[in-house]
């Protein structure tokens, strides 16, 4: 072995402590863990060294260290941990950790663990921005009757679809131009922990492809013992998050590349709808999922608020998406413009939050796997 | 001065007749009460002492030696107590004699046994062999003599026994006996239990053959064991070439025993020492936590080291899977030093299985228990005393130690009471 510098950074511990991984303290090293891991690679496993890394306050080594990410909060460490040390907890904490190092603006990254401050900022957004262009006024009557009596609610009469583009494509090039910026940096560290130097990065491409199609298997959720029945509801959210992805490039399409009227494919006979409130459902039946399962487990395993505010986030984008669409139908005025102001704000949260909200772990346990695969360290998979 | 001069002692291992002769030799009555047909305890089960690697039997000579002339110490076998009234001073006590179907006319022949149809568990093999229904405990049992389960001698076999006796010592009505003591103090010597392997789920739930405890590789290196000291291991009667020590295998856990059981590095040192000493090509590794050898037992310690077939491996075992076929057993660590998760695969596993306090599991125990069983020691309701294991996870020098200090404690408690 040879000799490091220690150098504790104690307010980096008091801030692991504070976030949910108080418990790292009690670790005595008999590197359980390590063993009872399912996913953990035979070379430099985890969590064991990242427990000491922790206790010693080695805030760059961990940053630096894609095992933290390779983690999947399976739970069998911290189920068979002799001490409580809570290894699982605390690997959570350390991505936190390692999102908010990463983070290209801070003061969000400071914001993004309290789930009312970051409502709040994503509110003044959408709001303020509704203000700006005179559309604040939610209750005015923007909807029609048609000929048979029903009521006809059309959003883009209300707020114009376009306008809803200028806003929400910026808050995406944002999220995505700061996660890179976040990804670029923490990927260069890892490289350098690893002594790779630089330029690994056009060398690990061909890695890209295998670890998506590993993901979208999610074969390493199967390797789990305690957390084994996560691996559904997490896969559908992913699934969901995809599919409404593609619905939303599709209403670009279908605006500005085929010119077709804002709202004109809001009926249920178009594709679009179905692929939308197949990806809504999933996303809700996942969120609900997720959120039971963490509930269940709380005698055991501890969640952090850094947790609840995602999964919270995606189920209030859910039932405020879901619902809009209902009123809307149902013709009930007031209520579905509500309805639908809420959940762009909610969305506009997910956006701005993306990069440093327990979202991120979309970009950086991607890339640690990337980094894994590159290097022959392949996760161990059922 | 108290009513009552005399001190009730339960549990007659090491430290519960320390207590018994100390306080007897100056003069204090004592009523030394055990649950086992024998006095010696767990220290009767040993192969040899740490750090001399001497036989626990000398010890125990020594101690049958003092307590069989001595008129001061009434002791009761097969006996526990099953209600404490009173305080310092004036306790009484009610105690449970089980019968032992045998009577002081036994010689220790040995006529019984060979004509006994019947065979039983033998559990101070710790289930690695058989015994007859009517049997010795162990060759220097104290008393010497013999004991017939009645659960395993049903039918004839009680009949067939009685019938071998030429001393008319089988007592097939025996009936079990209350008895009421007044005692002036009591000290809790009720020492420990092996935990239990079966709670063991990453360890192999006690369902592996060749996954032994520490204290049945006692039993496997004695004499007087199932193998007759020469350790082979129990699947198929195989010479050990190599064996992995666990270390922590329920202690220092709070999912098991939170406590450290303070003795398994020292034993583990020891039961690698059998094994190098039986097979000179054989090899041990032990895997550890922290090896806890603390003041001169270092010595032992340094003696491990310098043996080339002996390995120390930092890392906990928590992974152990049986081969079907050969029987041989394979471990997992990580090998905390190199950083390298490892599997290595061994004849057998011996587990350093911990202490568990046997004080809870004793009928109407009057002492105040602390967290995890074991009795507390300081503020302890008056009159009432512990020793040895029943108040801290110790080896056999630390109780006898602390077994004199306590005889002291409670002959004081009288007086003063």
């Amino acid at each position: 072995m040879s000799d490091i510098m220690v150098e504790p950074d104690l307010n980096f511990i008091k801030g692991l402590t504070a976030s949910g991984a108080d418990t790292v303290k009690k670790c005595y090293q008999c590197a359980t863990c390590s063993v009872v891991c399912n996913i953990a690679p035979e070379g430099g496993p985890f969590p064991r060294k990242e427990m000491v890394w922790a206790q010693w306050g080695l805030k760059d080594k961990l940053a630096a260290d894609p095992d933290v990410w390779l983690c999947h909060n399976c739970g069998d460490c911290t189920k068979h941990c002799p001490r409580g040390a809570k290894p699982a907890e605390v690997l959570g904490a350390l991505r936190k950790a390692t999102i908010e190092k990463y983070a290209m603006i801070k003061p969000l990254a400071g914001i993004a663990s309290s789930f009312a401050g970051s409502f709040v900022v994503a509110a003044i957004v959408i709001i303020g921005l509704l203000a700006a262009i005179g559309h604040l006024n939610v209750l005015a009557n923007y909807h029609e009757v048609g000929e048979d009596g029903h009521v006809n609610i059309i959003f883009n009469n209300f707020l114009n679809t376009h306008y809803v583009d200028a806003v929400f494509m910026p808050l995406f090039m944002l999220a995505v131009l700061t996660a890179g910026y976040g990804v670029m940096k923490f990927w260069n560290d890892i490289c350098d922990g690893a002594g790779l130097g630089k330029y690994t990065g056009r060398n690990a491409l061909p890695s890209i492809l295998p670890t998506l199609l590993q993901i979208m298997q999610h074969n390493v959720f199967s390797a789990c013992g305690v957390n084994k029945d996560r691996k559904i509801p997490h896969l559908l959210a992913l699934v969901s998050f995809i599919l409404l992805f593609i619905t939303t490039n599709w209403a670009v399409v279908y605006l500005y590349v085929l010119g077709w009227e804002p709202g004109s494919y809001s009926s249920l006979h178009n594709p679009l709808k179905w692929v939308g409130n197949i990806g809504a459902i999933m996303l809700l039946a996942g969120a609900f999922l997720l959120i039971r399962n963490r509930k269940a487990k709380e005698a055991t395993q501890s969640s952090s608020a850094f947790d609840w505010n995602l999964l919270y986030l995606i189920l209030l984008i859910g039932v405020t998406g879901f619902l809009a669409q209902v009123i809307r139908m149902a013709g009930i005025v007031p209520g579905a413009q509500v309805m639908y102001v809420l959940h762009l704000i909610f969305i506009a949260q997910l956006f701005i939050f993306a990069p440093y909200s327990k979202l991120a772990h979309l970009f950086y346990r991607t890339t640690a796997m990337v980094f894994a695969k590159h290097t022959g360290r392949d996760l161990k998979v059922a | 001065m108290a009513e009552n001069k005399s001190v009730l002692v339960v549990g007659g291992g090491i430290s519960g007749m320390t207590v018994a002769v100390e306080a007897a030799e100056v003069g204090y009555k004592v009523h030394l009460v055990e649950r086992n047909p024998f006095l010696g305890g767990r220290v009767a089960q040993l192969n040899k002492y740490f750090p001399k690697m001497c036989p626990p039997y000398c010890g125990l000579e020594i101690n049958f030696r003092r307590i069989r002339p001595n008129t001061d110490i009434s002791w009761m076998t097969t006996s526990e107590v099953v209600k404490v009234e009173g305080g310092p001073g004036n306790f009484t006590v009610t105690v449970k004699t089980n019968p032992r179907y045998v009577n002081e006319n036994c010689t220790g022949c040995n006529k019984c046994a060979e004509a006994c149809p019947n065979e039983r568990v033998n559990g101070f093999n710790y289930g690695m062999d058989k015994s007859k229904a009517a049997y010795l405990p162990h060759p220097m049992s104290f008393p010497m003599r013999y004991v017939i389960d009645k659960s395993a001698c049903g039918g004839d076999c009680g009949q067939a026994c009685k019938a071998a006796c030429k001393y008319d010592a089988v007592e097939l009505d025996q009936q079990a006996a209350t008895t009421e003591l007044k005692v002036g103090s009591i000290v809790y010597a009720t020492g420990w239990k092996p935990y239990d392997m079966a709670k063991l789920e990453i360890l192999g739930k006690g369902e592996m053959k060749n996954v032994i405890s520490n204290v049945m590789m006692e039993r496997l290196a004695s004499a007087s064991g199932p193998t007759a000291g020469k350790i082979l291991r129990p699947s198929d009667g195989k010479e050990v070439k190599s064996v992995a020590f666990v270390q922590c295998a329920g202690s220092r856990d709070e999912n098991h025993l939170s406590h450290c059981s303070s003795i398994c590095c020292m034993a583990s040192l020891k039961q690698a020492f059998y094994v190098r000493e039986q097979y000179e090509d054989a090899k041990a590794e032990v895997f550890y936590i922290d090896l806890r050898t603390p003041g001169r037992y270092e010595k032992f310690l340094n003696r491990a080291q310098a043996d080339e077939n002996i390995t120390l491996t930092k890392g906990k075992v928590a992974a152990v899977s049986e081969n079907a076929e050969t029987g041989d057993v394979t471990v997992t660590i990580e090998d905390v030093f190199a950083g390298v998760k490892r599997q290595a695969t061994f004849d057998m596993v011996v587990l350093a299985t911990g202490m568990e306090p046997e004080l809870a599991s004793v009928g109407g125990t009057a002492a105040t228990l602390a967290e995890g069983g074991f009795a507390v020691g300081d503020l302890q309701k008056p009159g009432i005393f512990s020793a040895g294991v029943a108040k801290a996870p110790v080896d056999v020098m630390t109780s006898i130690q602390d077994s004199t200090g306590t005889a002291l404690k409670a002959i004081q408690s009288i007086v003063r009471s």
